[in-house]
């Protein structure tokens, strides 16, 4: 897709690092819950903090979902780019994500262009500098910078109220990030990190038994190993939806995909953790 | 009827703790500034889950939001469940 952003000779901006993660409360809020399932995600999440680690981002774009916290039905943003200096997060009590609340830096400059760049090209974002991080922006991101201290620009997708941005949407919005990063003029190093999903069902009985839908669960991650992640924005919301209301999340994932393109992903956990009533996949990029 | 307002209530006391605390106290005064029907106003003082999660609110904004009225979560599991038996 052509996005009209002019690359420059001297295209310094930098896609260092690339990763998405699951974010179900509990695996932060109930680790013992869920035992040997828990120490091997957990396993996975110390891979993906040590390639960011080791790719020194400046900046992390934390593509996450809205959960009703900043956003209801009266006006709800497709996607909204957070534009602050700083945030505040985790929200939930304490008791439920054990991650004290804090205020985590937040870098102005990327989002404004990535919102500017976004118009230009006709895709349907906004723009906050109030935006309040729950466990969707948290918890992967507690994983992999334990100490929080790297400027965040959050991205919050509406993932939980039809109608809703499709994969498609989503994977280009990500090809525009890769876009907007590459044609900085700066030397500014940005990982992106997607979190969510994988299978799972919200506050609704499961009509299959079980919240998680493992099948569903390998095949998606199976298109990322295979660098067949362009074919994920094609899935519809009824096939995503026979996964979980709570499965449309990999929308996160399909934005980082848009952002590396075919690069094959390394699976790094995937573990349907009943504990977690979430089918739990971790999955880094080597770019 | 759509349970826009009903839902709305729900998510402005879930984030103004001053709106909270004026329904514990006065919750027929603050009832009185939503457009709901009586059987809305009912189920909220009767903490029925059960009964906004089958005219259809969006159960990601009920789960969320259910402890305004002094829902439990296990409550809340429980009243789906009940929904699930009934089925």
């Amino acid at each position: 897709m052509m996005l009209g952003i002019q690359r420059r000779l001297n295209d310094m901006g930098e896609l260092v690092a690339a990763a998405a993660a699951s974010h179900a409360p509990g695996i932060a809020g109930n680790p013992q819950g869920a035992g040997e399932q828990g120490a091997r995600f957990y396993a996975g999440m110390d891979m993906i903090r040590e390639v960011f680690a080791a790719s020194k981002p400046d900046v992390i774009i934390d593509i996450c979902n809205e959960h009703f916290v900043n956003f209801y039905l009266d006006n709800m943003p497709a996607i909204c780019v957070g534009v602050a200096d700083e945030y505040v997060g985790p929200i939930e009590p304490e008791e439920r994500v054990r991650i004290p609340r804090r205020r985590i830096p937040g870098h102005r400059e990327p989002g404004t262009a990535i919102v500017a760049h976004a118009l230009d090209s006709s895709f349907p974002v906004s723009f906050s500098e109030e935006l309040k991080l729950d466990h969707g922006a948290i918890v992967p991101l507690h994983f992999i910078t334990p100490e929080l201290d790297i400027p965040i620009v959050p991205i919050i997708v509406n993932n939980i109220a039809p109608p809703m941005p499709s994969p498609r949407l989503l994977y280009q919005f990500g090809e525009l990030l890769r876009d907007v990063i590459r044609a900085r003029p700066d030397s500014v190093r940005i990982a992106v990190l997607g979190t969510g999903g994988l299978s799972h069902w919200v506050g609704t009985p499961s009509p299959t038994g079980g919240p998680i839908d493992e099948e569903f669960d390998q095949r998606f991650l199976s298109s990322l190993e295979g660098g067949q992640g362009h074919a994920l924005a094609d899935l519809t919301d009824s096939e995503i939806g026979l996964a979980g209301n709570g499965a449309h999340e990999v929308r996160n994932w399909i934005c980082v995909l848009g952002a590396c393109g075919d690069a094959p992903a390394e699976v790094v956990a995937y573990e349907a953790v009943n504990a977690w009533v979430t089918g739990c996949g971790a999955a880094v990029w080597h770019l | 009827m759509s349970t826009y307002q009903a839902g709305k209530l729900l998510f402005q006391m879930q984030h103004d703790v001053d709106l909270r605390m004026e329904f514990q106290s006065h919750p027929e005064d603050v009832l009185g500034r939503y457009d709901l029907s009586d059987e809305e106003r009912r189920a909220i003082m009767a903490k029925d889950v059960a009964f906004f999660y089958v005219r259809g609110m969006n159960p990601l904004l009920l789960i969320a939001t259910s402890w305004t009225m002094g829902v439990t979560m296990p409550e809340h599991r429980s009243a789906l469940a009940s929904i699930e038996r009934r089925a």
